[in-house]
């Protein structure tokens, strides 16, 4: 700050009366000064006057100033603060030079490295995954920077400023951190004699060699088996490390759980996995030496055969054994305890007493890195593990309510439901701080165990601007922002509309280029909805709601806002009405309904709005669909529509009270459409859940180009509805049909039981909407090779659920058009007044002759739509595109823009795919880090067929502990291998 | 404890007191949000602002030595913290410029005299040179001493008297104009 000195100040000087007028005002006299000037005062009225016009407008300013924002930081930020500062007690934070006054920008480039690092420090193997399988040149985030600063936020790896080595080297050996021992330092002078304070018990002991997690070898020795926590003793070296005398003697922890100990060293092990010592590696004393060959042969020989490891080396003894049984459930409750997080005396209480969350600390009320199970639970595992929300629940419910957690996303996860955290985008900010939700990979599911597939039909398409968005940006989209059915859904499927019906459906299979069995199937389910004209279409009451507050000036997001509605304003006819409402801390009527033909007015009072103020999204809603209700067009089109960045932050904020409340009036037939705009504050998980639940569709807007796109060329199927709650459900022949897996659709997957359950909400399709699901099948070798015989057998059945909407199909029989609308003739006299919703249910079979032989031969369309899911898998990084190539992709795509040269979207899709192509260099698999992360993702998919067994017994039970455990070892050695450089 | 003094309280969360932290955040935060929202225009980048200056606080607690009031420290963080942004916005603006500007939208009539007043105030503000701002904003509103706005600015306390002076005249005069006062 000296710097700024010398370029601003004054030279000192008497100062003139009119400054010491200020400084009297502020009182920053001296009182000599003071005394001289209340002298003058009462000389000299002019100054006297002065100083009151002064003094009014220090009054004003002092009203001003007293400003309605809130004086508090929310409780998270508080959270994410106290985090933070254990993190820094723990032993983890940079101290020191980056504290510099000046040097900002680096920190605030990478604000998840410190999510990440104050919330759960594991995100560390996330870091490094990202960086492993998608190298990213040109993303913005320094290939070494991020790794540094989070392993020297951790703590365990720094320069020689912090820890000094030997000891500490040691420390960390002994905690399972081969760091190699450079400076092998003598056995007096390590730590070893305050970590081997605590012991296994012999149950303990015997429990985990029963499991094959302890070998004998190492059980006996008390020295090795016996390990401090982690993060206590990175603890104890820090303090050590700043001449803190208050470790010595102290006592680590006061229970010892075998669970955590089995991820915290190399202790316990898997059966067939022995890891060697580290060789050392002498002569590189400043950094911590990479573990030449930190050779995992079990490991390497379960992804050569990984079904062999899997009923093999997870042997467990299914011993039938009551007594192993109850120590694993012990365990698992004293898992539980330490989750939940305790506090040490006085913090506790406060915290208690404050009605705040729990914080994961050990008894002496440290950081608690180890997350345990409750890892899973969060990105970490849905990242990496690829865990549905589903399973994530289900382990949060297993460990009970354990307060609240932070993840690297900076969502904060509370009694299975995820709070969003709200906080604006940086430049160079990861995506990770983002509001997507990742719904995992569906799994093959054999079609033995269960040959249906049933899911709610998703007309949006907002995933796939997203990504162009990101794209465009030069980054590539996170995973969670993927969703493959809404990437396909956006393209032109080319499937011919239904004359007589609602619905046409059209099957197209052929065997798949892509995947990793070349004699799977691909198998496109195309559903087309009847066209409607301008002047068939019914009358229209809409209401725009528009979020006018702060964040929607950013980007000029509500500009083009304004644009896109105006859009929408050009499609009225006379004979609809239209009302604004916008929000901002409060709702606000901006123009109430009127009709049609003046829509001009409409349009000016559009104009009038700027943005400013927090985001009362709930009110908004509220106040519109009030309006809706005023002006309600029985056998009409009642619509709101959205427009919003999506992140509600005043008023009513819970997202699922505020879904509920929508909920009322969608039973009413008032449908939603949202519009999300903006990047960083994009809230598309809210925003699609709102029009799910509001009977209604999602899109996202990043241009006006998309714009014209929703509002111009489908607006007949963005506004008007033909069918509710459209189901899907597919069944294959189990005989021919060996597995199966559906692409996407994992949010949207119901029961087999809903399908017919008239009470489940489920998509709306508007006129003219295409609707494509794709399968990759597994067929039995017989049914590959079809004789004459086996070809007109159905191979698979596609079903059609739906509830014509009832507004639309009368308007469809007063047209004398009766015959258009299928129940027509069973329900012929109820068409005057459909009191009942009816249902109309067709299915529709696919023969194995239909299977095409030569994929090159299929139509353009199914292949686009192959081309398109295929690259939003890739996207997604998805567990079933391992082993296929961009490359191949991309000439896929190239030879569509030829086929189809009329269709822009197709070649903006080639040069996307060439743009990924380029930002990713796909990385060869085969280095130790990599088959590590893979090893994980597949002992995931093989939880998610276990969990699937129809007869689930207590083998299975016992297995699925076992992979739980599995897994947190795989990502123990994921850290170690981070940590120490390994790859 | 909340009575101690700031460099109590930073001594206690260097020994490993994280309560020592909340008192600090509690003693801090409001005043720092509003010196925020000076900066930004949104709640949610003020607390951004004010959230990362706490950080760099737990950051660089152990190499603070003893500071008798942290405020002055707190706002230059928050300060430089903010001016960064700033630059990164712009440049962020500048990459954006596909989206087209809207017209200028009309002031809003009918607001009372004492909202027509606060208006007022609040161009006059923006309009002041920003050194004379921030100088009148650290004495307005956080109530700072010359010597420590000096600490926070980088300038001397004697350079501040003239700025806070410069800013007072001049809102005075064009408040006066503008017959708010």
């Amino acid at each position: 700050m000296n710097d700024n000195r010398h370029d601003f100040d004054l030279p000192e000087g008497p100062r003139g009366p009119e400054e010491l007028l200020s400084a009297y005002l502020f009182d920053e006299l001296a009182p000599q000064e003071r005394a001289d000037l209340e002298q003058r005062l009462v000389d000299e009225p002019a100054l006297a006057e002065q100083l009151e016009s002064l003094r009014g407008t220090l009054n004003l300013l002092r009203q001003a100033s007293v400003d309605a924002g809130p004086s508090q930081l929310s409780g998270e930020r508080r959270d994410a603060l106290r985090a933070e500062a254990l993190v820094a007690h723990s032993g983890g934070a940079p101290l020191g030079p980056d504290a510099s006054e000046r040097d900002f920008a680096p920190m605030l480039q990478f604000p998840w490295l410190r999510a990440a690092a104050a919330g759960l420090i594991v995100t560390a193997g996330v870091v490094f995954y990202q960086q492993s399988w998608m190298d990213q040149p040109e993303v913005g985030l320094e290939a070494d920077a991020p790794e540094r600063e989070m392993t020297s936020a951790l703590g365990y790896m720094d320069d020689e400023s912090s820890l000094k080595r030997g000891a500490d080297r040691d420390a960390l050996n002994q905690i399972g951190y081969e760091l190699g021992a450079t400076d092998p330092a003598p056995p007096e002078e390590s730590p070893s004699g305050t970590a081997a304070t605590l012991e296994l018990s012999e149950s303990e002991r015997q429990a985990l060699i029963q499991l094959g997690y302890l070998d004998e070898s190492a059980a006996r020795n008390a020295a090795d088996s016996t390990r401090l926590a982690r993060t206590k003793l990175a603890d104890q070296v820090v303090k050590e490390a700043l001449g803190d005398p208050s470790i010595l003697g102290e006592a680590a922890f006061d229970s010892f759980d075998p669970f955590v100990g089995s991820v915290s060293g190399g202790t316990f092990r898997g059966p067939g996995d022995s890891v060697p010592p580290t060789p050392t590696t002498p002569g590189t004393p400043s950094t911590p030496a990479t573990p030449a060959t930190p050779s995992t042969p079990g490991l390497r020989s379960a992804t050569v055969q990984p079904r062999a490891e899997a009923s093999t080396g997870l042997s467990v003894q299914p011993s039938g054994d009551a007594k192993v049984e109850a120590k694993v459930q012990d365990s698992l409750r004293a898992l539980e305890s330490r989750t939940r997080g305790g506090f040490a005396g006085e913090t506790l209480e406060r915290r208690r007493a404050s009605g705040e969350g729990l914080y994961f600390l050990d008894s002496a009320g440290q950081a608690q890195t180890q997350f345990d199970l409750g890892l899973l639970t969060t990105s970490y595992g849905e990242e990496l593990f690829g865990l549905d929300a589903a399973n994530v629940q289900d382990l949060q419910q297993e460990l009970g309510r354990i307060g609240y957690l932070h993840d690297g996303y900076g969502r904060r996860h509370q009694r299975g439901q995820i709070i969003t955290h709200l906080r604006p985008i940086h430049e160079n900010e990861s995506p990770r701080d983002m509001f997507f939700r990742y719904y995992g990979d569906n799994a093959f599911v054999p079609a033995a165990q269960d040959n249906l597939s049933t899911f709610a039909v998703d007309v949006d398409t907002a995933s796939y601007p997203l990504v162009r968005n990101y794209l465009s940006n030069g980054q590539l989209p996170p995973r969670a922002s993927v969703r493959t059915e809404e990437v396909v859904n956006y393209f032109d499927q080319g499937l011919v509309a239904p004359q007589d019906d609602i619905f046409a459906v059209q099957l197209d299979t052929a065997p798949t280029p892509y995947g990793s069995n070349s004699d799977n199937l691909l198998l496109r389910v195309g559903v087309k909805a009847i066209e409607v004209s301008r002047e068939e279409r019914l009358p229209m009451n809409v209401v725009f709601v528009v979020d006018k507050s702060g964040s929607m000036r950013e980007q000029n997001r509500l500009g083009l806002v304004q644009r896109s509605l105006e859009l929408l304003l050009d499609q009225m006819r006379d004979d609809d009405k239209i009302g604004i409402v916008s929000f901002d801390t409060n709702g606000h009527i901006v123009q109430e309904s009127i009709h049609g033909r003046d829509r001009w007015v409409a349009r000016e009072a559009l104009r009038t709005l700027s943005p400013g103020g927090s985001t009362n999204a709930a009110e908004g809603l509220f106040l519109g669909y009030e309006m809706i209700d005023r002006n309600f067009i029985d056998g009409g089109i009642n619509r709101l529509v959205l427009a919003s960045d999506g992140v509600a932050n005043t008023g009513q904020t819970d997202q699922q009270r505020i879904l509920e409340e929508v909920a009322d009036f969608t039973a009413r037939q008032v449908d939603l459409t949202t519009i999300g705009v903006g990047m960083g504050n994009h809230n598309d998980v809210f925003l699609e859940q709102l029009a799910n639940k509001g009977n209604g569709s999602c899109h996202y807007v990043d241009g006006f180009e998309e714009a014209k796109r929703v509002f111009l060329d489908e607006f007949a199927g963005t506004m008007q509805t033909v069918a509710r709650d459209v189901k899907i459900q597919v069944e294959f022949d189990p005989v021919r049909v060996v597995k199966w897996r559906q692409l996407g659709y994992e949010n949207r997957s119901l029961t087999h039981a809903q399908f017919r359950d008239n009470t489940v909400d489920a998509g709306e399709v508007g006129a003219g909407h295409e609707i494509v699901a794709l399968y990759e099948l597994e067929l039995a070798p017989e049914a590959r090779e079809a004789t004459t015989a086996s070809e007109e057998q159905d191979l698979a059945t596609v079903r059609l659920r739906w509830q014509p909407d009832p507004a639309f199909a009368l308007s469809l029989a007063s047209a004398q058009k009766s015959g258009i609308l299928a129940p027509a003739d069973a329900d012929a006299d109820r068409a005057e007044a459909p009191a009942e919703p009816t249902v109309v249910e067709r299915n529709w079979s696919l023969k194995a002759s239909q299977i095409q032989s030569d994929w090159a031969e299929t139509a353009s369309h199914f292949r686009l739509a192959a081309v398109a899911g295929q690259y939003a898998e890739f996207l997604r990084r998805s567990y079933h595109v391992r082993g296929d190539s961009y490359d191949r992709l991309e000439a896929d795509a190239a030879m569509l823009v030829a086929e189809l040269p009329e269709d822009e979207q197709v070649r903006q899709l080639r040069d996307l795919i060439r743009k990924t192509r380029d930002l990713v260099r796909y990385r060869e698999p085969g280095s130790e880090l990599w088959k590590l992360i893979e090893e994980s993702r597949r002992i995931t998919m093989l939880q998610q067929e276990l969990r699937g067994k129809k007869n689930r017994n207590e083998q299975t039970e016992e297995l699925l502990v076992e992979l739980l455990e599995q897994n947190e070892k795989l990502e123990e050695r994921i850290r170690v291998h981070l940590e120490g450089g390994g790859d | 404890m909340s009575e101690a003094t700031d460099a109590t309280l930073l001594e206690a969360f260097r020994q490993g007191d994280s309560t020592a932290l909340d008192f600090l955040v509690e003693r801090f935060e409001g005043p720092l949000l509003r010196f925020a929202r000076g900066f930004v225009r949104d709640q949610a980048a003020a607390e951004d602002l004010v959230q990362e200056t706490f950080v760099r606080l737990i950051r660089s607690a152990p190499d603070l030595g003893s500071q008798s009031s942290l405020g002055p420290w707190l706002y230059r963080v928050c300060r430089n913290l903010a001016y960064d942004t700033r630059k990164m916005e712009t440049r962020e603006m500048q990459r954006r410029e596909r989206v087209q500007e809207p017209e200028p939208t009309p002031t809003p009539v009918g607001l009372s005299e004492q909202q027509e007043t606060a208006a007022i105030l609040r161009r006059e503000l923006d309009l002041l040179p920003e050194r004379e701002r921030e100088a009148l904003r650290l004495k307005v509103d956080q109530g700072l001493s010359y010597t420590q706005i000096g600490e926070v600015l980088g300038i001397k306390a004697g350079t501040v008297g003239w700025l806070v002076h410069q800013a007072m005249n001049r809102l005075t005069e064009r408040l006066r104009a503008a017959q708010a006062i």
